[in-house]
């Protein structure tokens, strides 16, 4: 009874296209209104609209908004909870060895009035060359504001040295989104990592992480154990027939895809080959309030051309 | 009172066990069936519990006891080791069997959930319905639960807790049936993480236009999907910030994980009031395992 | 100077519970307000009306708090001889109250007392009202000089002095909640004697306070119909011994009285022992244009718009309900709605399509189609932008085998000439098909036809529900594109009506217990209409109601219960028939699809021709399986001749992805 879409045919709006699109925009204003999505700007959200000038640009650009995934600060400081509800009492479980410092660690990292060494700190995922307006300090903030850990405990990465010295075996690294591992390679790297990873207990537990981004790391580095809170694969990449964002009866997401590429070509965005599918061709559209991972698609944040307008400021 | 928890991706991961007695419900997809032979792999004995909403009363391996006198029907309460199987009991089996194993004087006790993989969406290539679900067949409608039934009056100030799930419905039947209770003083709670990333997007979705239209400004809060103790300390959050005399009263009507958090904080304190509205879960409305839990409570 | 920012938010508020218990800024008092007879009425009176319909705002406007209002300038002096007692049960609290190992008689004697807690305090706070508002029967210190002592044979724990009464009443009120929750661990409070209690209590009061003597109080129990049967009853048995000064009244949706028995042996009688009122057919169907009108025209003065044919004054004041009904008033009010939100005419309508490159592309290949089943003929004979009317419909036409091309040709000729002839003479093939020919053709881009905008159009769609009017109205001035500021262009409001249609029909879903399945048999109902209205000749157009021919099957008890579910909650309504077409038929009834759920099917909101429809097929809209249903619809748009292009691919929204 229905159609396949056959490969080649041309990106088009469906059925009641037109009013997914209005049922989108005014459910993202919902979103905004309500607190869901607290933090994204309604008037970003409002000119990056403008960038979609026919009614099949306006289709995508709704199946693009329906599979954003937005972090407020609120859902990160719940991502965070998180962490150390279940993560690190998980990888303590699974990975034992210097672990216990891991079992109860909020509790243990707390602030309090006589402060007790808790045998971890928290590492934040940033090179001594990196400008202040990396996120992972953002993030350490938001520890020590929300869940109260002491800063004394939160260190960097050029500390972890000093404090293996003094008998601390067990260090996690915090950060926001993993892709694909190449910045923390590079971090691994410049900081000359590696001997801690293999002579401690080093964890690297990012809010999110793509499953791409852990096996090159797993790779890299077979001692680094990675568990993030939120773990991204192919169905959290917008092209991929697997996250159904265009699989409307009428498209593909190969003609999406296709359709995007003239997209950016015509309204002047132009990267290399996978690079226009994000950093790394994640494609991803999973964004933090604080930080917006160029891993996500461009038309999310592309700023360098005068004829397209980004929904959020890197 | 403390909750640990972990979790797997297959029940060998954990050594867990014995325990005593395990409290099941019926299975009515693979991931109950798959519980349920956990339980029984590692219990003494297994008790068959479902509870009948419309007459108050558990049938307790077939036999109908009156839900004021499940502690009656289920043996040994103090003393016993206890896994209550959370995915195929229903909320109010949970919550009337924690209750009454606080009052008995349990040092603790075990409760187990599988995640699913996929929730079934047949209609997903209908644009307007991408994010529909079918997961209820039946709703009753909201009746109390003996033990935890509140007058709902704007006499007194009061504060409802909605953990909100993916059926848009059950919040509006909520809010539409009981008018006094205010929506500026209602806060609504989101499972973020939830089970797989994007998930969340099906609750935001499918609960934006009640929350919008009612208007609910009580605040808006998020705790792990699958994470009874975030939910617990959610609601305690909540209850610190409340006045004095202000009750509150809970609808956890989202994940079951977020709902044993309600349960165990309801039956831990007695002044919370919950409202439920017993909705009979549809056959294969859900594919597959994901992950196992295992939440220990401490008493 | 209004913005479109006030416009909105005086919209936006379109229920009843936002707006508290007082509700005298914004009440339009109804036309029909004296003949329900109410403040007068000594008889019980049975308020029935759907989700939407006024019954709940009504009910709040007769409490005390609204009556009494601190804002309404004068109380007429009658007044305290109704005294309104607004009551919503807490029926989830209430279903906790039966079986569970207690005796009945404890159960009855246990609700009677919590309505007689909570009536009780309705009645104090009532005093307080009157006492606060411009009133002077009475003044808070006499008040504060009652004394209740005569009220403690019932209860040791109430007071004596009026402002420790309430507080003691509350206590009881919690003490039975706790004792509710723990019936097997907490001892049985004492129970106050329902209704006798509040005899009692109002008859201290009266002969307490000289200028209250004649007082009367009326109980508006709102949502009877959520109480359980044996609550009923004992609510049954308070309407029938209702006696000043304390009667009872209810009020619920249509086909929820489910018992008219009492806890005696004597039955309700609907004659003798109350008065009917069903808000929704007795009066709003003629009431209706006037009342949205001035609701709208309100609304419009409270954001701040000059110059409007009403007095808000004038719509809030029961006294002056004559000056709002001559023709000139009416006239007037419904005319500036009109201009608010105008419509299209039938050659509005037609003109849209050869105005829009897609429209009329579409139809040049209806009309093409058509002829490629006929002989003679060209397009350009029959797609004339000069007589849009005519041309919209002649696929239509061509495509019936008792008219030919040629017959066609020769009639638009005679128009074009200004003969007589069938498109607008006797025949009226125009007025006869224009409509469901314009709806056909915004369809397949699925399209918001103008059909559905204007003034007008929203009363029909919105069948007497205010709720859905305004909802309309809100929609089609939230809209992003629009100025919101007034006149709001027909094709704004003809998309604001379509998303408005669509999140109606997503709130089917919390229509009671069977309301995932009362949704489902909208979407599939709503989807076969949407059929018969793709028809190509549209020998039967706009069928958008159905009635049911006897199949091989009968409905079942079930069936016939869920129909009464969707009356109940308006997803349906139920005619009498008007002409049976065949002898097969058993019953004339004809059931209507909620006219709010047209714009999002593209089908009419009017009532034209019916689809008769067999028990085997009803049976299968109601519970059928998705498998059963696709092969109902495929079986319909065979028999009618649906077949590629004319039908959509997704036409079949909820059929399971794997099964395509």
């Amino acid at each position: 009874m229905a159609l396949t879409p056959r490969s080649g045919e041309r990106f088009r709006v469906p059925r009641d296209g037109h009013l997914y699109h209005e049922d989108i925009v005014e459910r993202c204003h919902g979103f905004i209104n309500c607190g869901i999505w607290e933090g994204l700007d309604k008037n970003l959200l409002r000119t990056w609209l403008t960038n979609f000038r026919t009614d099949e640009e306006r289709y995508f650009a709704a199946c693009v908004l329906d599979a954003l995934i937005f972090r407020s600060e609120k859902q990160t400081i719940s991502l965070f909870r998180h962490l150390f509800l279940r993560v690190l009492p998980d990888l303590a479980r699974l990975e034992p060895g210097h672990s216990d410092a891991l079992i109860d660690a909020h509790r243990k990292l707390k602030r309090a009035e006589s402060p007790v060494e808790p045998g971890m700190r928290l590492v934040s995922a940033t090179k001594s060359s990196d400008p202040p307006s990396k996120s992972s300090p953002t993030l350490l903030r938001q520890l020590k504001r929300h869940l109260q850990i002491d800063e004394n405990w939160m260190i960097k990465p050029g500390d972890i040295a000093s404090c293996l010295s003094n008998g601390i075996r067990v260090f996690v690294f915090i950060d926001d989104l993993l892709g694909t591992g190449d910045q923390f390679k590079l971090l691994v790297d410049d900081e000359g990592l590696l001997p801690a990873i293999t002579s401690s207990y080093v964890a690297y537990c990012p809010l999110a992480a793509h499953r791409k981004g852990i096996a090159a790391l797993n790779s890299a580095m077979p001692l680094l154990k990675i568990r993030p809170v939120e773990l991204l694969d192919e169905r959290n990449e917008i092209f991929d027939p697997s996250a159904n964002c265009f699989d409307d009866g009428l498209n593909s997401a190969e003609s999406a895809e296709l359709f995007y590429y003239e997209l950016l070509q015509e309204r002047g965005i132009h990267l290399a080959s996978c690079d226009r599918r994000g950093y790394g061709g994640l494609e991803l559209a999973y964004v933090f309030h604080h930080a917006v991972p160029d891993n996500n698609l461009p038309i999310l944040w592309w700023d360098r051309s005068p004829d397209w307008k980004p929904l959020f400021v890197r | 009172m403390n909750i640990s928890m972990k979790s797997g991706v297959s029940t060998a991961e954990w050594s867990d066990g014995p325990w005593d007695v395990a409290l099941v419900g019926p299975a009515v997809d693979e991931r109950g069936r798959a519980a349920i032979e956990f339980a029984k792999s590692r219990t003494g004995t297994t008790i068959v519990l479902e509870y009948r909403a419309d007459s108050f009363t558990f049938l307790v391996d077939g036999r109908s006891i009156e839900a004021d006198e499940l502690s009656t029907g289920l043996p040994n309460l103090a003393s016993a080791a206890f896994l209550l199987e959370s995915t195929t009991l229903g909320f109010v089996e949970v919550f009337l069997a924690c209750r009454a194993l606080v009052r008995a004087g349990t040092n603790g006790f075990h409760l187990a959930y599988v995640e699913p993989k996929e929730y079934k969406t047949p209609r997903r290539r209908e644009v307007l319905y991408r994010r529909a679900f079918e997961l209820s067949s039946e709703v009753p409608g909201y009746r109390a639960i003996p033990g935890a039934a509140v007058i709902l009056t704007d006499r007194r100030p009061q504060h409802g807790v909605f953990f909100l799930g993916f059926e848009e419905r059950r919040l509006d039947v909520a809010l539409e049936d009981f008018q006094t209770l205010r929506p500026s003083n209602c806060s609504v709670v989101f499972g973020v993480p939830a089970y797989k990333p994007g998930w969340e997007a099906h609750a935001f979705a499918n609960n934006v236009r009640v929350l919008e239209t009612k208007r609910l400004s009580g605040g808006v809060h998020f705790c792990g999907a699958e994470n009874p103790a975030g939910a617990y300390e959610v609601l305690l959050e909540i209850k610190a910030s409340l006045e004095k005399d202000a009750r509150m009263v809970v609808a956890p009507i989202g994940t079951k994980p977020n709902g044993i958090g309600a349960a165990l904080f309801a039956a831990l304190h007695p002044e919370v009031g919950l409202l439920y509205d017993h909705p009979k879960r549809s056959a294969g409305r859900t594919e597959q395992i994901s992950r196992w839990h295992l939440y220990h409570i401490g008493l | 100077m209004s913005t479109a920012t006030d416009l909105r938010r005086v919209f936006s508020q379109n229920r009843a519970e936002e707006l508290g218990y007082d509700v005298w800024q914004h009440y339009v008092v109804p036309p029909f307000y004296q003949e329900l007879d109410l403040t007068a009425a000594r008889k019980p009176r049975l308020i029935i009306g759907g989700r939407g319909c006024g019954k709940t705002m009504l009910l709040r406007y007769l409490s005390h708090q609204t009556m009494f209002s601190a804002t309404r300038p004068t109380i007429p002096t009658d007044a305290l001889t109704h005294i309104g007692l607004y009551w919503r049960a807490d029926t989830q609290f209430a279903s906790a109250m039966s079986q569970r190992g207690i005796p009945t008689d404890t159960w009855d004697a246990a609700f009677s007392h919590m309505a007689a807690v909570i009536l009780g305090m309705e009645v104090l706070n009532s005093l307080t009202s009157i006492a606060s508002s411009s009133c002077d029967a009475v003044c808070s210190e006499q008040l504060d000089q009652l004394d209740f002592h005569r009220l403690l044979v019932y209860s040791q724990k109430l007071a004596p002095a009026f402002r420790d009464l309430h507080p003691k009443l509350e206590e009881m009120l919690w003490e039975f909640q706790s004792w509710v929750n723990d019936v097997r661990g907490r001892t049985q409070p004492a129970f106050l004697p329902g209704s006798k209690f509040l005899q009692s209590l109002i008859k201290e009061i009266q002969r307490q306070i000289p200028s209250l003597q004649n007082a009367m109080f009326f109980v508006y129990l709102d949502e009877y119909e959520n109480l359980d049967l044996r609550q009923q009853q004992i609510v049954n048995t308070w309407l029938k011994h209702s006696q000043t000064p304390l009667i009872f009244n209810l009020a619920m949706k249509r086909n929820a009285f489910d018992t008219l028995a009492t806890t005696g042996p004597e039955a309700l009688s609907d004659i003798h022992d109350f008065r009917t009122h069903d808000l929704e057919q007795d009066f709003l169907e003629d009431n209706f244009p006037i009342m949205a009108a001035e609701i709208l025209l309100l609304r419009f003065a409270l954001a701040g718009v000059p110059d409007l044919p009403i007095e808000p004054d004038v719509l809030r004041d029961p006294e002056k309900i004559d000056l709002r009904r001559t023709q000139d008033y009416r006239r007037a009010a419904i005319s500036a709605a009109k201009a608010l939100f105008p419509g299209l005419t039938n050659k509005e309508l037609a003109t849209t399509i050869f105005a829009d490159g897609a429209l009329s592309n579409q139809l040049r290949r209806r009309i093409e189609r058509a002829l490629s089943r006929r002989n003679g003929g060209t397009v350009q004979d029959f797609f004339r932008p000069a007589f849009p009317e005519a041309s919209v419909i002649t696929p239509a036409l061509l495509s019936r085998p008792s008219t030919s091309p040629d017959d066609v040709r020769s009639e638009i000729e005679k128009l074009e000439r200004g003969e007589d002839n069938k498109f607008t003479g006797a025949t009226n093939w125009i007025h006869n098909n224009l409509v469901a020919s314009v709806l056909q053709l915004y369809e397949p881009q699925s399209r918001a036809c103008p059909f559905y905008a204007g003034f007008d159009a929203f009363c029909d769609l919105s069948r007497g529900n205010i709720r859905h009017f305004l909802e309309l109205c809100y929609k089609s001035l939230n809209r992003d594109t629009s100025s919101a500021k007034p006149p709001i262009p027909p094709a704004e409001q003809a998309e604001a009506a379509r998303q408005a249609s669509a999140a109606l029909l997503r709130e089917v879903k919390s229509f009671g217990r069977k309301g995932n399945q009362l949704h489902d048999f909208v979407f599939r109902l709503g989807t076969l209409f949407m059929l018969a209205h793709q028809r190509p000749s549209l020998s039967e157009s706009e069928q958008s109601h159905f009635t049911i021919l006897r199949g091989t099957s009968d409905l079942s008890e079930e069936d016939r219960e869920f129909f009464r579910e969707a009356l109940k909650w308006s997803v349906l309504y139920e005619y009498k028939g008007t002409k049976k077409k065949s002898e097969q038929e058993p019953e004339t009834t004809e059931y209507v699809l909620n006219p709010i759920y047209a714009p999002f099917f593209h089908i009419s909101y009017r009532k034209k021709r019916r689809l008769e429809i067999t028990t085997d097929d009803v049976i299968c809209l109601i519970r059928g399986k998705y498998s059963e249903v696709t092969e109902l619809l495929r079986r319909y748009s065979g028999k009618w001749g649906l077949e590629g292009e004319e039908l959509n691919p997704t036409l079949f929204p909820f059929v399971e992805p794997d099964s395509l």
